[in-house]
Formats: C-alpha cells, structure tokens, sequence
C-alpha cells in the first residue's frame, strides 16, 4: 500500500487501480495493457507495487509487480507505458523529471522520458536488493539505500563516483528522506539516524524501539529466533519526514504495531522529543506533508 | 600470550583445502565492522600499532589473497606500509594467518606489515576503509567464473569498480593479472570504460618494482608459471572524476 498527497488530490493504489480523490470526487484509473507479452509473468495485469510523484507534481509514475512502468500526467493520461527487464524494487523522479527505477537484484537504472525511445541507462548497483531510492533536490546527489545495512551517496548524474557511505545501521535500510544536506533514514534496526550525507557523519539518532511495549519487541525477537534469525529489535517500516522551522517531524511506522510513533528532531542540536502516538487499529501507510495521510484497508 | 615466545613451524597447507570457488553473493554470516571507526586494526598490525590511535593506517590491499604469497613477497619490500589479504575462504584466510604468525615467530621484528582478514571483499569494504585511504589495490588471478550467469560473480565489474575507486586515493594503482584471456579482457574492458581509471603504458610499468612480482609471487601464478601458461598483465591509475557539474 501507498497514499500520498498530491496537490489538491490524495493518490493511492489498490491490486492494479490508481485511485484519485479529491474534495469532490473519487477517480479509479486501471492501468493500460502492458506493452508486450513475454514480459507479463502470465498476468494479464500486476499489482501496483510503488508509485511516485515528480517534484514539480507534473507527473506520477506506478511500477508493477509484473515489470511495467506508467506514466501519467496531471490529466491523468498515459504518457508512458513500458516493460523492464526485471521486477522493481522503488522508483522516483530526479528533479528534471527523468525516472529512476531500481530493481530486485540492486541495479538502478535511469529512464529519460523525454526520449522517443525508452532505455535504460545504469547508474549504479548493489550487492542486495536497493529497499529505497532518491535524487536530492539539488539534483547533485542520488542516494540509495539495501537489505544490507547500506546506504550509498552517489554524485548524480555521475554516478560511478561515490560521495560517501552513510554506516552504522544493523539491520536493512528502508527509507530514506533528505532535507538540505541532511539525511534521514530508517532501518529494520529500530533506530532513525540522522546524516551529514555529504561526509557520511552520523549526526543524530532515535532508538523508537524506546517507544514501544518492550514484550512486544520480546515476542517478535523470540518468534524470529525459532526461526534462527536473530533480531533484537523491532522493525521500522515506514518513515515520513516533514520539516518545519527548525525541527524535523518523523512519523514511524513499525512492525505489527498499530500505531504511528510521532517525534521531532532539532535541526541544529539533533536533539530528539517524543510527540505523540496515533493509534490506528489496524495495518496502515502513511503520508506526512503539512497533513498527515492515514491509510487502512478500511479507510482515509 | 604464552605462544608468542616459542618459535612457530609454518602451517601446512593441505590441512586448509576448501572447494575453490565460494559463491560470493550467498549470505554468509561474516563478521565485519559496522563502520571503519570501529575496526580494531592494532589486533591485526601488533607490532606496528600500539593501539587504536595510531594513526598508519592499511595502503596496500590484495582482494582474493589466496595462500598470501603476494603478502609475504611485499612485506620487506615496502616496511612502511601496511598490507592486507582479504580472502573469503575461512579455511584459507586461517592458513594466511597461521603463516604470518608463524613467519613473525621466526623472524623477530619481520613481517609485522603484513596481515590478512576472512570477508567478503564484493561486500564490504567501505566497511573497513575510508574514502581514499588505499595507494594501491592487487587482484591477482581472479576466479574467472566462466558461465555466462556467473559473470556478476567476478570480482571486476562494471558496479564494483565505484567501490574500488571509492577506497582508492586518486593516483591510486590497480594492478589485474590473470592467465584466463577472456577474463583479462573483460577486465580491461570495465576498467576502460570506467571513467575514474585510466591504464597506463608499458613505459608506466617499467619503473615499477612491483610488476616483475606480480607474475609469481603469489601460488596462482606459480601454478600457471608449473603448467606454461599464459599470464596477461594489465594496471590502471585512479583519476579525478573528469565530470564537471555545471
Ligand atoms: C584463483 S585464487 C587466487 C589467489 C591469489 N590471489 C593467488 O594469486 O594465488 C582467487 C581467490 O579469491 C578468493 N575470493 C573469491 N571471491 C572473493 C571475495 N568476494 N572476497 C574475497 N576473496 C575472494 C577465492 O577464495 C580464492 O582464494
């Protein structure tokens, strides 16, 4: 499940629907036929797995789990409609408006959509799956985040050249947000770490597994570890970022848990308050942009 | 503590063999640091760090150092620096270290420089290094991984080399050897088409010392020297990113 807010409209996806709603009404788009057959799994649609929207909300993009891309834009029509070679892990917009498209085995590619042909150039690669991608909005930089404990910054669109690594993390990387030269990422680990991304510095840290009912963590560590996985923290999920004056606002989801932990982080002393917790009652994703979003199977 | 006085016999090899080619994209449960800060390299280099302050850090990197020879060649060669072996086969990267232990027993003040690690070389290395910190990289007789599907096996590739350039400071050297034409020019191939490296000419090679070792020194190459083999020689320099961002 994804929402996000986009401009007047809240965006989310359902199986292989687009759904569009707005004050006055609610729009449900089903994608078109995917270009070619060989690429399909044998479906004759997949379900939406990311969907992302350019800076300048021109554009929104939606990826399947059967590798097809669409592209539509704001009159929600088609633009683009293509396959690629391998199932997609994320996808998001480079300031100019080109795609960037990250698949399973940790390739990330670059489509220019303006091109009358769509190819795809590599930019870089991972050893694991890339769990989250994006350019800052400089367009200097493009950061990409693994199932290792990864997080790569790259010069973009040079991508060949790696700025920095951004380690400490224990666990997969799962989100990742920038604001100005700062980053913020969130990791099955159970902490949000705060970066200088420019030099890799780590420069704040929230352990949200602080937050939470200690048998909960307890319970889930115990059920992995009959299955000989050893953990010691409850995965985060989710993470949103939104920043106001001085202070960061991050909404964490975590795993199992049916609420949504709220914190804010002083931007210059990374000194970190809990706000409050929203009780969802049921599993949820969300969206943080001056409003926060909340979506359930059930409801908005 | 009470071992390092006596005198050490050098390890035997045949106790070490493993199956020669390990999958280096398979989960294995490596120990590694979560950040180069946190790498205790004095363990590794006792008798030339006193402890973590130290500032000398490893320059010199052998990626797949097999049974260490290329180590034990460089070690007097160059004393000032430090030198590392990373080797994924735990059993071979066990011998390396009996065999320095042993070679330091043996020779009191020697082969202090030297030292080899087990990991996952695909994997890790911004772990243990900072950006810039190796002069020089070694990657002698490669597994070829001739399969077709295998390819993104090889330690050379076109992704990996980011990962190289990263850890390496510009005027850095990579040297590749390998008796496998193929692979040889796959890797001149990527390493061309790389824009932070550059190769250099015969005339380059001719006033380095190192190369003459490269061809022997380590058990690879004397295997290839017993069988009259071919050898294909190519080294490359680490540049400036000729990008400029307007
Ligand atoms: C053919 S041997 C050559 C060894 C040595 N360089 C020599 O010339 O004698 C290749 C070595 O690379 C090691 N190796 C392969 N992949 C590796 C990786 N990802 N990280 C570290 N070592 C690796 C293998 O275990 C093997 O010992």
């Amino acid at each position: 499940m994804v929402v996000k807010n986009w401009g007047q409209c809240i965006v989310f996806c359902s199986g292989h629907q687009l759904i569009i709603h707005n004050a006055e009404k609610t729009e449900t788009i089903t994608l078109p036929e995917a270009q070619s057959c060989e690429n399909r799994n044998g479906k004759e649609h997949g379900n939406i797995s990311n969907l992302c929207i350019s800076k300048d909300s021109s554009l929104i993009a939606v990826s399947t789990e059967n590798k097809q891309i669409v592209v539509f834009n704001k009159q929600l029509i088609v633009v683009k409609n293509f396959n690629v070679g391998r199932v997609s892990s994320q996808i998001c917009f480079t300031p100019d408006n080109s795609l960037i498209v990250a698949d399973k085995t940790g390739d990330v590619y670059l489509y220019n959509l303006s091109s009358e042909i769509i190819s795809p150039l590599l930019l870089l690669g991972h050893m694991s799956v890339v769990l989250d991608v994006l350019v800052t909005d400089c367009g200097k930089y493009i950061i990409t985040c693994d199932r290792d404990e990864k997080i790569r910054v790259s010069r973009f669109p040079n991508s060949y050249n790696i700025q920095s690594f951004c380690l400490g993390h224990k666990e997969f990387v799962i989100a990742l947000k920038t604001i100005g030269n700062k980053l913020i990422s969130a990791s099955g680990d159970g902490t949000i770490k705060c970066w200088d991304y420019i030099n890799g510095n780590e420069l704040g840290m929230i352990n949200v597994n602080e937050s939470i009912d200690k048998q909960d963590i307890h319970k889930f560590c115990e059920e992995m570890n009959s299955e000989d996985i050893e953990v010691s923290a409850l995965p985060i999920t989710d993470m949103q970022l939104h920043s106001v004056d001085t202070h960061f606002f991050i909404g964490v989801s975590l795993f199992q848990q049916e609420k949504l932990l709220l914190y804010s982080m002083n931007s210059e002393s990374f000194k970190v308050e809990f706000c409050k917790h929203i009780f969802v009652n049921s599993s949820y994703c969300f969206d943080l942009s001056g409003e926060l979003l909340i979506l359930t199977p059930e409801k908005l | 503590m009470s071992e390092s006085n006596e005198v050490l016999p050098l390890p035997q090899k045949r106790y070490y063999r493993q199956r020669a080619h390990s999958n280096p994209i398979a989960d294995h449960s490596f120990e590694y640091p979560k950040h180069p800060n946190f790498m205790k390299w004095s363990v590794h280099y006792p008798g030339v760090l006193e402890d973590e302050s130290c500032a000398k850090k490893v320059e010199f990197l052998d990626v797949g150092c097999g049974y260490g020879g290329l180590l034990v060649t460089l070690s007097p060669m160059f004393p000032e620096n430090l030198i590392l072996g990373l080797e994924i086969r735990v059993k071979v990267s066990d011998y390396v270290v009996d065999r320095i232990k042993a070679l330091r027993s043996q020779n009191p003040g020697e082969y202090q420089n030297i030292a080899c690690l087990r990991t996952n070389a695909m994997k890790y290395l911004p772990n243990y290094f900072k950006k810039g910190q190796l002069k020089k990289i070694f990657f002698l007789y490669p597994d070829p991984h001739f399969k077709k599907a295998k390819h993104k096996w090889r330690v050379i590739n076109q992704c990996l080399l980011a990962e190289y350039a990263y850890v390496l400071g510009i005027n850095g050297i990579v040297y590749t050897i390998t008796d496998v034409k193929d692979l040889h020019d796959w890797m001149v191939k990527h390493f061309t088409e790389h824009p932070l490296f550059e190769r250099l000419t015969s005339e380059d090679l001719d006033t380095d010392i190192i190369i003459e070792k490269l061809y022997a020194s380590s058990e690879e190459g004397q295997k290839v020297s017993r069988n009259n083999g071919d050898k294909f020689l190519a080294v490359f320099r680490r540049i400036e990113d000729p990008y400029v961002n307007d």
